[in-house]
């Protein structure tokens, strides 16, 4: 299934492009390999957000205390994962003025809410890992997924070869994981409690065949 | 109890409803599972109603707010996101299971007479359920639900003359916009559901004065006991109940499996660009109906003219109707019926899941010739009926259900 | 036929499925609750209290009702303990407040009362009438709360005068000090 809906996404994200505000080239994905269930992950991936994106991307309908709940903190340990001042209750969309960033960099950089549910998340990773130098660029970089991309190559330092701390992969599967538990944030419990309900169902239609074997048993 | 009981028949005919409808109302007792996707229907009709309810609690139809509404639903509404996904998923699962129902009534030959009126009245539930998915479509406010309203409003412009006009009227703006949108919310919860809800009580009637048909086609009624009850029949409850039961568990294990581990389905269910909200500057770059209309679709973009398209579609989507009076052949059930009907109904059901698949495609080249050849296909299906189900070599049909 | 065995199983599948049809049913019951955003709404209201002079009042909102901050003098403090034998529930045992505010001044710090502005009749706002002896409310009135709707009257730590509509005194609201002169009102398990 999981083979599916990814050969799927790639399929409608390569095919379609839908990608709204932006046209991305037609490069292969890479594929991403994340695991939404990984907590260490998400928290770094949190971690990472909040350190690098969220100066300019904005999480709207997400709240603080519902990221403590996703990635699996509790919510006094939100410190540095929350701008001082702000209340756990409050949504996450601290950063700049849509006016400001229009300014500054030519588009109000999106909000990525739903980034992940919308794009995908090859499309994320990809877009990610996908920085190059290029010295027409205002920024310097470009990306090849998302071709003259306003945005800046916040995670240059990660693309270092031999420098300290991960590589640019990790900190991009990271950050996807983020993204993806971002997009919906109940998936895990979703999944857990369908198996639940699955097992419920099975019981009882073990039940209801034996009683309507029992009703037919008449007739002829 | 009894008293309670007395009282009550003599007011409102409870005790002689039970009686017609369930304990003495007779149906084949060699129904096999394509007879289960009527009370599935039932069912999914249910679950949309009591989830609908639930989501309006909730839901805001407003350009500003609709999109905001829904993901306020998903994440800050306690168990918001399985109202909207048992709601999503069950939109999906009730074509699949009305396409089912009725490819039923095509091989068993549901339609003949004495049944003329349960299908028209199908038809027209079908035809309804069509106007709700579509007004259901654009409450998200996502980017393809615009998008996708935009372009089947738009085909209203091809009626030539005031088809502009009438474009117009229907979105009550120069746009898809708020209006529009307040519009499509009261014809989903309200106008549309209530017809829908007669029409099933209509159809469910109908179907009971005339008796429930079966895979041999055979008429059980002609063949009673001294009893005057028929030969090949069982009583719907407790028989077809409990059947029906084991049914609908099994129909709940395959909803749940989707609804709790694939709701978007692979962009199926969810479309991947209804995640970003309404922009009525920037269309997605490949617009797709939802799966359940895309074989209309693909038809409607097979025809390289506007009005000529629009009248293909609708031509396609009315042909049905006129099933009772198209098929000659008097045998009813597919078992027991000639070579040619079986081949033209084989390739009729190719070609309608192939429109499906080439109207979720591009249309270009290839796939614009192969969606030309399908609609022909779809359309010969219906028109040629007359002519190779007069003479058709049938099978002997049994007296007695197999 | 085996009767007793098609009497378990109807049993059974009755039994089963009406839980599977209360467990369908709880979600949706529950979905009723307020939800996080009304949570987010509902939090915690910071009120800074320096500027509140001695025999003066501020309202601020918390859930959708008005909150009402007294600072008290010495000699409205007074009065408590002197219109006692006219109150319906001079102890607060009928009431609602946190268990720190079940004193004779209903508050963490006697000169500072924080009640809610919500009659405990039929919901309707009281009046703070702190002017002694008035003309409408006679010459008993030593300061208080005067509902207008139905003219229940609370004196001033909100309890409520006997032979009026109100059963109760006026609600105190969880709250707290975060400092000598700011407090958080809805919350009162914060550390200062």
């Amino acid at each position: 299934m999981i083979i599916i809906k990814r050969f799927l996404c790639i399929l409608i994200v390569t095919m379609t492009g839908l990608n709204a505000y932006a046209q991305h080239s037609a490069s292969e994905l890479h594929i991403y390999h994340g695991n939404i269930r990984d907590l260490e992950s998400l928290q770094r991936g949190a971690s990472y957000f909040m350190n690098m994106c969220a100066g300019c991307h904005d999480l709207q309908y997400m709240r603080y205390s519902q990221m403590a709940d996703a990635i699996g903190i509790e919510e006094y340990h939100l410190g540095s994962l929350m701008p001082p001042g702000s209340s756990m209750l409050n949504p996450m969309s601290n950063s700049m003025e849509d006016v400001d960033a229009a300014r500054w960099f030519g588009v109000a950089p999106p909000d990525l809410s739903l980034v992940s549910r919308s794009l995908g998340n090859d499309y994320l990773y990809s877009f990610l890992t996908g920085f190059y130098a290029d010295s027409n660029r205002p920024n310097g970089a470009n990306n090849h997924y998302l071709e003259n991309t306003s945005m800046p190559n916040v995670l240059w330092q990660y693309y270092e070869d031999g420098s300290e701390g991960p590589s640019i992969e990790v900190v991009a599967t990271d950050l996807v994981n983020f993204l993806d538990i971002v997009g919906e944030p109940i998936q895990v419990y979703r999944q857990d409690l369908g198996v639940k309900v699955i097992g419920f169902l099975l019981l009882f239609l073990f039940i209801a065949y034996a009683l309507k074997k029992e009703i037919w048993r008449e007739v002829k | 109890m009894e008293k309670l009981n007395t009282w009550i028949n003599k007011r409102f005919p409870l005790a002689k409803l039970i009686k017609e409808h369930a304990t003495e109302y007779y149906a084949s007792k060699n129904f096999n599972f394509w007879y289960g996707f009527g009370v599935l229907a039932f069912v999914v009709l249910a679950l949309q109603i009591f989830t609908g309810i639930f989501l309006t609690m909730n839901y805001k139809p407003s350009a500003a707010d609709a999109f905001a509404s829904v993901e306020y639903i998903m994440r800050d509404v306690e168990w918001g996101w399985l109202m909207r996904y048992l709601h999503s998923t069950g939109a999906s699962a009730f074509f699949i299971v009305i396409y089912l129902h009725m490819f039923r009534a095509l091989m068993y030959g549901s339609y003949k007479k004495p049944r003329e009126l349960v299908w028209l009245i199908g038809m027209v539930i079908y035809i309804c359920l069509m106007a709700e998915g579509f007004f259901g479509y654009l409450l998200p406010w996502g980017n393809m639900s615009y998008w996708g309203a935009q372009v089947i409003v738009s085909l209203f412009g091809a009626v030539p003359y005031f088809g502009e006009g009438l474009a117009e009227w229907i979105r009550g703006d120069f746009y898809i916009s708020d209006v529009t949108l307040n519009r499509f919310f009261a014809f989903h919860v309200i106008a549309v559901p209530i017809m829908l809800l007669l029409l099933v009580v209509v159809h469910i009637m109908a179907l009971h004065e005339v008796g429930s048909n079966n895979p041999d086609g055979i008429e059980i009624k002609e063949l009673k006991d001294s009893d005057g009850i028929p030969l090949d029949g069982v009583a719907f409850h407790p028989f077809h109940t409990s059947k029906d039961l084991v049914i609908i568990i099994v129909f709940l294990i395959l909803f749940s499996a989707v609804v709790f581990f694939a709701p978007e389905m692979g962009g199926y269910f969810l479309e991947h660009a209804n995640f970003e909200p309404a922009d009525s500057l920037q269309t997605p770059e490949h617009i797709a109906p939802v799966w359940y209309f895309t074989p209309f679709y693909a038809m409607l973009r097979a025809v390289p003219s506007k009005l000529g398209g629009v009248l293909l579609m609708g031509l396609a989507i009315l042909l049905p109707i006129f099933l009772p009076w198209l098929d000659k052949c008097r045998v009813k059930s597919i078992r027991y019926r000639g070579v040619t009907f079986k081949i033209a109904l084989a390739l009729f059901t190719i070609s309608f899941i192939a429109l499906g698949y080439l109207g979720l495609q591009p249309a270009t080249g290839v796939f614009t010739l192969l969606a030309r050849g399908f609609s022909a296909i779809y359309i010969a299906f219906f028109v040629f009926m007359p002519f190779y189900t007069k003479h058709e070599k049938t099978k002997p049909v049994p007296e007695r259900v197999t | 036929m085996n009767n007793d065995r098609r009497k378990l199983l109807i049993a059974a599948t009755t039994l089963y499925g009406g839980v599977g049809i209360a467990s369908f049913a709880t979600p949706f019951v529950s979905s009723f609750q307020p939800s996080t955003r009304a949570l987010a709404i509902g939090a915690p209201v910071e009120v800074d209290i320096s500027l509140l002079e001695p025999g003066s009042i501020v309202k601020v909102e918390w859930r959708g009702r008005a909150i009402m901050i007294v600072h008290r003098t010495v000699e409205m403090l007074e009065t408590l303990s002197n219109v006692a034998n006219q109150l319906s529930d001079p102890e607060s045992q009928a009431s609602v407040q946190p268990n720190y505010a079940s004193n004779t001044h209903r508050s963490l710090k006697p000169e500072i009362l924080v009640v809610e502005g919500v009659c405990t009749h039929l919901g309707c706002a009281p009046l703070p009438r702190f002017d002694v002896a008035p003309e409408d409310l006679g010459n008993d009135w030593r300061g208080g709360f005067y509902c207008p709707c139905h003219g229940s009257k609370f004196d001033l730590s909100g309890r409520v005068y006997s032979g009026v509509p109100a059963p109760t005194n006026l609600t105190v609201p969880p709250y707290a000090f975060l400092d000598d002169n700011r407090v958080i009102i809805g919350e009162d398990t914060v550390e200062t």
